[in-house]
């Protein structure tokens, strides 16, 4: 078994643990360039695998990469708090949509209630929280921040300038998540799942036909 | 630490470690040429001098080493024996410097064999080495053990050189005063000139003795031809027939005068011519006898007296002559004496100084030859000798593949490591785990590099 995926399975389990479906888990940095991306989209799929409806956003509109790191074509950003604007994947229950810019004042309360009842987990791929505020705002409104660290780096201010952003508001920081690569990683395509749901998604969370583009 | 933080800082530090263990690896290979050295030893016996005696001495036994043993390593690594060596071995200056330090010498501690060993990549010379260092140390013992009688000997021939100046100087002043009068510097001159002129005063005297008796001699010589001159006038009428036969006609003749005068008187008419005959006859006698006796040398006696008489003479003024010569000796050995008296302080006091210079060349030739002696003992006993010369040469211990190979593994495992966990420890890099988590404080869930 590929080692890789079973450390998102494994990510994805301690997630889990944490933040029961729905569940919104926003995956974010100090910096850009340390694997918010392939973070959020391993995650993602290994939540899909696992039969949970799973949305993928990306929330990174200065440095989109969702569709690159899945193999797909380029996402619209189209999400909004009316709609959500998802499309499959490709990969068993697990939705990509974009949001390119932040959502406007009062309107984050509707996306994030939007998620939550549309999908059993939403991974929202943020920016670098010091560099954006959108990204800060989709870590408040989160259940659980993901903060990918890319080893090899240097420790450097904006480190600390995220730690002191989370720090002030209600942020629940879930755990780090390193990475190694530098740049663009792309999954390998889906397998097969080969474990099985340790939990059974609740019915309201089945996959509904007909949501998303 | 746990092993999973040591394997974990070999993984990350995988560059450093492969890199020290490249080196390492390269060192192997290099080290295994260079390294391929062997050592050959071989063995002297150094016997201690005693307690007592101090080196250099000259004065000390001869037969005792002049090197303390624990003073042979030094001077086996001296530049002296390394030099010497390398001469012996027909060594370039460079590969001399290189063998200075390849050799060893251990001191000794409770024995008196010391062994010399010899490191070298050429088995043969490290062989060949170690003998010539055994053989050189040999060598510049003895010299060392007769070098103290070196300077010794060198005073002593200078000493000689200086005596024999002096006595060169003092035997050309007695040849110049023996130039000047060889009496006087001749060996015991006064007694010889007392001799000589002893004996030249008796030869004098017996000369003088037999002188008298030659003028005596001479004095009657001289009168013998006087004595003879009437016996030789007669000898020489005698032996003439005209006078004979004249005087026979005039005794005839004066006898018929004598007769006719007995018989007549004077008046016979025949008397005056007969008177007158015989007067002629007479005066002719006369006449020829004057005349003959005036030639005295037809005499034989006379010719004989005149003979004796210049012998006489001869011998007398002989005699005068050696008398003159005697006295002229006796004068000049009288000079010589007199002389003597004057200068033959000075040459008396420079035969003194000529002695006392033999006497004390004597002496000195006598130390030196005690002294060559003495030095050659020490040369003929030699303070250390090789008891066991190299033959054969073996590998040393780094030289040897296997121990090498491991001495290397571990040192550079060891360098390896230590530079991994320096290297880990200054890199402030967020590359583990416990590094992200301090930084966050919040734990990692999982690596998804």
């Amino acid at each position: 078994m590929d080692s890789l995926e079973e450390n998102f399975r494994i990510l994805r389990i301690r997630v889990e643990s944490q933040a029961a479906p729905p569940a919104i888990v926003v995956v974010s940095a100090a910096m850009s360039g340390d694997g918010t991306t392939y973070v959020a989209a391993g995650l993602a799929r290994a939540f899909a695998e696992t039969g949970h409806r799973t949305l993928l956003l990306e929330a990174n509109a200065g440095r989109p990469g969702v569709a690159e790191s899945l193999g797909m074509r380029p996402i619209p950003s189209t999400c909004t708090a009316v709609g959500l604007h998802a499309r499959h994947a490709g990969v068993s229950d697990l939705w990509v949509a974009a949001l390119r810019e932040g959502p406007a004042d009062g309107t984050m309360h509707d996306l994030t209630a939007r998620m939550r009842k549309e999908f059993a987990v939403t991974v929202i791929d943020a920016a670098a929280i010091p560099a954006s505020s959108t990204a800060l705002q989709l870590a408040h409104a989160s259940d659980a921040l993901l903060v990918a660290v890319r080893t090899g780096r240097r420790a450097c201010s904006a480190d600390q300038e995220l730690l002191r952003l989370i720090g002030d508001g209600d942020v629940r920081l879930l755990g780090i998540v390193p990475t190694k690569a530098r740049g663009r990683r792309v999954l390998q395509p889906a397998s097969t799942p080969q474990l099985v749901p340790e939990v059974e998604p609740p019915a309201r969370f089945a996959p509904r036909a007909g949501v998303g583009s | 630490m746990t092993f999973d933080r040591f394997s974990g800082t070999l993984r990350r530090q995988w560059l450093v470690v492969a890199i020290v263990l490249a080196i390492g690896l390269m060192a192997y290979f290099l080290l295994l040429e260079r390294m391929r050295t062997y050592t050959a030893t071989a063995s002297i016996l150094s016997v201690a001098p005693s307690q007592n005696a101090a080196a250099l001495d000259p004065q000390k036994d001869p037969t005792t080493a002049a090197v303390l043993p624990q003073d042979l390593p030094s001077l086996i690594a001296s530049s002296t024996v390394v030099q010497r060596v390398g001469r012996d071995l027909h060594l370039s200056m460079d590969q001399t410097f290189t063998l200075a330090g390849e050799v060893k010498a251990r001191g000794p501690s409770s024995s008196n064999v010391i062994p010399i060993s010899v490191t070298d990549r050429n088995p043969r010379r490290a062989i060949a080495a170690a003998n010539a260092f055994s053989f050189e140390i040999q060598v510049i013992e003895r010299e060392i053990a007769t070098s103290r009688y070196g300077t010794l000997i060198q005073d002593l021939q200078s000493q000689l050189r200086t005596r024999r100046d002096a006595l060169a100087q003092i035997d050309s002043k007695l040849a110049a005063v023996s130039a000047q009068d060889p009496y006087i510097t001749a060996d015991a001159g006064t007694t010889a000139i007392n001799t000589q002129l002893v004996t030249t005063l008796r030869q004098r005297d017996a000369l003088r003795a037999a002188m008298q008796g030659d003028a005596a001699a001479a004095q009657f010589a001289a009168q013998r031809p006087e004595l003879t001159r009437a016996l030789a006038s007669r000898e020489i009428i005698e032996k003439n027939p005209t006078f004979n036969s004249l005087r026979e006609q005039y005794g005839k003749d004066l006898a018929q005068l004598n007769v006719a005068r007995a018989g007549y008187t004077d008046q016979f008419p025949g008397l005056a011519g007969q008177t007158e005959q015989v007067g002629r006859e007479g005066q002719m006698l006369s006449n020829l006898q004057n005349r003959e006796t005036a030639q005295l040398a037809k005499s034989e006696s006379y010719v004989a007296a005149l003979l004796d008489k210049n012998k006489a003479d001869a011998a007398y003024a002989s005699d005068r002559a050696q008398l003159a010569t005697f006295d002229a000796v006796i004068g000049d050995l009288t000079q010589h004496l007199d002389a003597s008296r004057s200068s033959g302080l000075a040459v008396a006091a420079l035969r003194r100084e000529r002695e006392a210079g033999d006497q004390a060349y004597a002496r000195l030739s006598d130390r030196l030859a005690n002294a060559m002696a003495d030095r050659s003992q020490a040369a003929s006993i030699a303070p250390a000798v090789v008891i066991d010369r190299a033959t054969s040469a073996n590998p040393a211990l780094f030289s040897q593949p296997r121990v090498l190979g491991a001495a290397l593994a571990i040192a550079f495992l060891w360098l390896a490591i230590t530079l991994a966990f320096l290297v880990d420890a200054s890199d402030k890099r967020l590359r583990t785990r416990t590094t992200i988590e301090e930084l966050y404080g919040s734990p990692v869930l999982t690596d998804v590099g």
